[in-house]
């Protein structure tokens, strides 16, 4: 299997996570080179650890808006310094794991920093299985 | 908890410059408009929980490498 060490980046949710209030320094790091899957790892606690998936790498669908608060908040003068994270829940078991479509993970790679975003926008599934978007696009 | 009596178009401040007023009631719904700085998010209570208790179950889950390297090429027909 081809685990390599990814490089690892910082970044600080200076408000935490939706439950996670208290936890602000996380890592990002990309297990696997070629599918669209990192984690979100909390440095401040090792039982704080998040799989998510790059959207755009998989899907043309997924379409978000950014409140211009978002925007304020996380200091982006350009879109190009945006990373969109979304979080997989694989608490019942991989084959059922679904991803939350409704709270990307918002990250200004430029400034490090990130914050999760809870959109406004009820068609965005915050269950949407995991297999079925990867099935639609053959995991790439 | 703090309760406040008010009638449609009154108002509410919290603290310098957050304003609640009551736009419109209509049964039992209650239309409430919001006037909060940029930088202060407001949802709707039962989506914010429903995000927090998604986290909650995300975050406790570890992560098994070859499961996720096996789902992948399951769902990846050309492979």
């Amino acid at each position: 299997m081809s685990q390599t060490r990814q490089e690892e980046k910082q970044i600080l949710f200076k408000q935490g996570l939706p439950g996670f209030e208290d936890y602000k320094n996380f890592v990002i790091s990309k297990p696997f080179e070629e599918y669209p899957f990192y984690y979100l790892n909390s440095t401040d606690s090792e039982e704080v650890s998040f799989l998510t998936i790059n959207p755009f790498e998989i899907t043309t669908a997924y379409d978000i808006e950014l409140p211009e608060t978002v925007q304020e908040v996380l200091e982006i003068k350009d879109p190009s310094e945006v990373a969109v994270f979304n979080i997989v829940n694989t608490s019942k078991g991989l084959p059922e794991a679904t991803v939350n479509l409704q709270a990307p993970v918002i990250i200004n790679a430029t400034k490090s920093i990130g914050m999760q975003v809870v959109l406004n926008n009820p068609s965005l599934n915050i269950r949407e299985p995991l297999k079925k978007m990867l099935e639609r696009t053959g995991g790439k | 908890m703090l309760v406040l009596s008010r009638k449609k178009n009154e108002s509410i401040h919290i603290g310098g410059n957050v304003i609640v007023t009551i736009l419109d009631v209509t049964g039992d719904t209650i239309k409430i408009g919001i006037n909060a700085p940029r930088n202060v998010e407001v949802y709707r209570s039962e989506v914010f929980e429903a995000i927090q208790k998604e986290n909650k179950q995300a975050a406790s889950a570890k992560m098994n490498i070859a499961e996720l390297s096996e789902l992948i090429k399951t769902s990846n027909p050309s492979e």
